[in-house]
């Protein structure tokens, strides 16, 4: 066999959670090939323009993209070419917090160099459930996310703000939380957050702002333990300020497909090779070697075999005559709903890039919360004075209600799409083999990272060579910054100058 | 500036830096020197002229340049065409050095000599809509750089000297600049200078406006109320509160005064019972309660009480705290 041939990781599919392993193997030194069917960036993440969005589902609805099915398209939109074009639509947009394991990520290893994110410009909950009877703008309340929002507020009260105040203070530090809380730690445990917030005077609005603009429940606030809901609280609080008036940001061009993409230049960059759009032959396993068959050539020539001792692949992957030794993928039981709405006006004027959340109904302690996020122009998702709302939620019907209480009149609803998402999880990696989780159904980016970071330190043995020896092991270690590259060269010119100077004296 | 980050860099780039820079320390000795030798033989060509140029865009701190060029510039050019030569130096500094050097006394000083100069030259040449157009212009300057950064000093006071300017040419502004100070507040109430600035329009915008100040101290004071129950360890709000509770007990009646006074009061005490160690919020009621000329053992106990919780809690000013104390009933 052609040493050219003979790596030491296959990587297939180009999904984000593939797309860091193929560059932390990359980085590290070890060879890497990584190949998908897809000409496309991003997996389940991956962005459509209008014409590819539209032809989801195929015929029935029925035809299955990454986890994704059951598509149902209704509107009479029509774009031009340019338009259309200019739509850049994933199925399941994330949202990075300002201060989390992903900005940390991108930031120390500068893999985020190259990416752009732009910061939300707010995010509001629609106040339905405290008897508003109110729709679309005019009844949501903006989440504060700042001492200058809490100020402005017209309509939370003096001592409601102080205690709003207060209730940030305290809880950004856990150890005066805890200390704050006479309990301790244990009565957060048993203690639901609705009590908590309860105990600390939030009722009412503020105790919705709270519940599922803050801490973002997705359910009732009376099933979240006392602590899960202030440890995602802090998340929140520690997120603002860090870039601007909101904790929350949104990567431009379509986020998955664009980080994907960042991540395998790191990989090509040192080293790996790519094989994109070409189809999958076969994946054996003989020993300890496995053997990837590529269809490199047209169908009529005899697939090229590529080996490695790994393979990488995702629970969703479909290969002909792939032998796995891990037990077939469990499906989660219940689909999140989901749906994408194209307005021609935003909800608020003051918020294009924003999200909405729309608490359940008081009156049925079943129903979850719908969180919408609410995309404009400016991310280059879709043309000018076009929105995307993308809803995700629990049920069909609290889905419908949500974008019916946002957007009340039926004219400005110019599409549609609803759909449902099946977030793969694999079980046990076996020998040689990773089985990288697909993306959750959730909107925070880290619950899709940290997980895949985690999973490759624990399953990946330690390397001669590694960097960061002796010390806590880095999945990714950092890349060179331009900018002292820069100055390397510039010293060395003015050294070469004077060392050509002395010598013509 | 604040914030920056210590960025450690590897030891190759630490030593290359070192290189660079003892190489710019060269270059600038070199450009010094020059500059110098012209200075000394006080040479008043256009090669002078442009030295200080070069000085300038390397070293814009370098303040005997500015001043070297503020006599060179008439010295070298004169009428039209030294409107002409300060119309570029403006744009120089708009596009180039301000937006690197936002807070530099001597960029703002050659700024303002440039523009009195050429107010000057067109009012000599009758242009005085001109002279106006200038110092509007100069006023969305103001505005840009506040945008970058709202608690920028030199801003802020340019920006005053540019109302001033714009009053005396008959040009009224009061109604702007105080919805300016309104959004400049709402978008950060720790701004001092704003609510500083404020303090300076509120007798001018009431006068131009027409209207009493009777009228609008509630809606004060309910900004302020705002301002302190959300962050009452924020010191503008309160130095505001206590500029415009005085100014009230000078210029409205007794009565008016009174019910203010007590209303706050009120209001103090109920964010004293969220706050009970709250420095600001104890002094301010001291305060408060010393402004209304009435007096009783009551409030003498008050008063009394209160000053002895704020030389608990902040014992450093207790001698200060003990000249707060009200004299007999």
């Amino acid at each position: 066999m052609d040493p050219e041939d003979q790596f030491d990781v296959i990587v297939v599919g180009t999904g984000l959670a593939q797309s860091l392993v193929a560059a932390a193997h990359a980085r590290r030194g070890d060879k890497v090939l990584h190949v998908s069917p897809s000409g496309a960036y991003g997996g389940a993440l991956a962005s459509f323009t209008w014409p590819e969005f539209v032809a989801l589902g195929g015929e029935d609805g029925k035809e299955s993209f990454a986890g994704f099915s059951d598509f149902e398209h209704h509107g009479t939109a029509e774009f031009s070419d340019r338009d259309a074009r200019a739509f850049a639509i994933e199925l399941c947009p994330k949202l990075l917090y300002c201060q989390s394991a992903v900005v940390d990520l991108f930031s120390t290893t500068g893999v985020g160099r190259h990416l752009d994110f732009k910061l939300l410009e707010g995010s509001f909950i629609h106040l339905n459930r405290t008897g508003t009877t109110g729709a679309g703008a005019a009844a949501t309340e903006r989440v504060p996310a700042s001492k200058e929002d809490v100020f402005s507020s017209k309509t939370i009260s003096l001592m409601d703000k102080r205690r709003l105040m207060k209730f940030f203070n305290t809880n950004l530090d856990p150890a005066a939380a805890a200390a704050a809380g006479a309990e301790g730690e244990e009565g957060m445990e048993t203690t639901s957050f609705r009590e908590y917030l309860h105990a600390n005077d939030l009722r009412d609005t503020l105790e919705d702002v709270f519940a599922y603009g803050v801490a973002m429940l997705t359910g009732d606030s009376s099933k979240a333990t006392a602590s899960a809901g202030l440890a995602r609280t802090r998340k929140y609080l520690s997120a603002l300020g860090r870039f601007g008036n909101s904790p929350f940001l949104a990567s431009m061009y379509g986020g998955g497909s664009e980080l994907a993409q960042s991540l395998c230049r790191v990989a090509a960059v040192y080293g790996g090779v790519y094989i994109l759009g070409r189809p999958i032959a076969s994946l054996t396993r003989s020993g300890d070697t496995w053997t990837l068959g590529m269809q490199l050539d047209g169908p009529n020539h005899p697939p090229h075999a590529f080996t490695a001792p790994r393979v990488v692949v995702d629970p969703t992957v479909e290969l002909p005559g792939l032998v796995t030794p891990v037990e077939s993928p469990k499906i989660e039981d219940e689909a999140t709903h989901m749906a994408v709405l194209v307005t021609r006006a935003p909800v608020r004027d003051d918020a294009k890039l924003a999200l909405f959340v729309v608490p359940p109904p008081p009156t049925d302690a079943t129903a979850h919360a719908v969180q919408v996020l609410h995309m404009c122009a400016d991310l280059r998702v879709c043309p000018e004075s076009t929105y995307l709302l993308h809803a995700r939620g629990t049920s069909r019907a609290d889905i419908d209600r949500a974008l019916e209480l946002l957007v009340p009149k039926a004219e400005d609803r110019v599409h549609v799409t609803h759909f449902k998402y099946w977030a793969a999880r694999a079980t046990a990696a076996g020998e040689g083999v990773l089985v990288v989780p697909a993306p959750g159904a959730g909107i925070d980016l880290d619950d899709d990272v940290v997980p895949v970071i985690e999973q490759w330190l624990e399953s990946t043995p330690r390397k001669e060579g590694e960097a960061g020896e002796g010390e806590e092991r880095v999945f990714l270690a950092p890349l060179p910054n331009p900018d002292d590259e820069q100055v390397i060269n510039e010293a060395q010119r003015i050294l070469d100058a004077e060392g050509s100077s002395s010598k013509g004296e | 500036m604040h914030g920056r980050k210590i960025i450690h860099m590897d030891a190759a780039a630490e030593a290359a830096r070192k290189i660079v820079m003892l190489e710019q320390i060269k270059e600038y000795r070199v450009k010094l020197d020059e500059f110098m030798r012209l200075r000394a033989a006080k040479d008043s060509s256009e090669t002078a002229l442009a030295s200080t140029t070069t000085m300038l865009s390397a070293y814009p701190d370098h303040y005997t340049a500015w001043n070297y060029r503020r006599e060179l510039l008439p010295a070298v050019y004169s009428g039209a065409a030294l409107a002409q030569a300060l119309q570029s130096d403006l744009v120089w500094l708009t596009k180039t050095v301000q937006p690197a050097n936002p807070k530099s006394y001597w960029v703002w000083n050659h700024r303002r000599w440039c523009l009195d100069t050429l107010a000057s030259l067109l009012t000599a040449a009758s242009k005085g809509d001109d002279v106006v157009a200038m110092w509007r212009n100069e006023l969305l300057l103001v505005n840009k750089f506040l945008e970058l950064d709202a608690r920028n000093f030199h801003a802020w006071g340019y920006r005053r000297e540019v109302i001033h300017h714009l009053e005396s040419l008959g040009v009224f502004l009061q109604e702007a600049e105080w919805a300016f100070t309104a959004s400049k507040i709402a978008q950060n109430f720790s701004n001092y200078s704003a609510w500083h600035y404020r303090s300076h329009l509120l007798p001018e915008w009431l006068a131009a406006k027409n209207i009493s100040f009777d009228s609008v101290l509630d809606d004060e004071l309910e900004l302020l109320n705002n301002a302190f129950f959300t962050e009452p360890n924020d010191q503008s709000s309160w130095l505001y509160f206590r500029w415009i509770m005085a100014k009230a007990a000078r210029e409205l009646d007794a009565d008016r005064v009174a019910a203010a006074i007590a209303s706050q009061v009120a209001l103090l005490d109920e964010l004293l019972d969220m706050e009970p160690t709250c420095k600001w919020i104890m002094t301010c009621l001291v305060f408060l309660l010393t402004l209304d000329p009435a007096r009783s053992a009551e409030k003498a106990a008050r008063v009394q009480s209160l000053v002895s919780k704020l030389q608990e809690i902040d014992p450093f000013r207790r001698d200060y705290y003990a000249t707060l104390l009200l004299s007999d009933a």
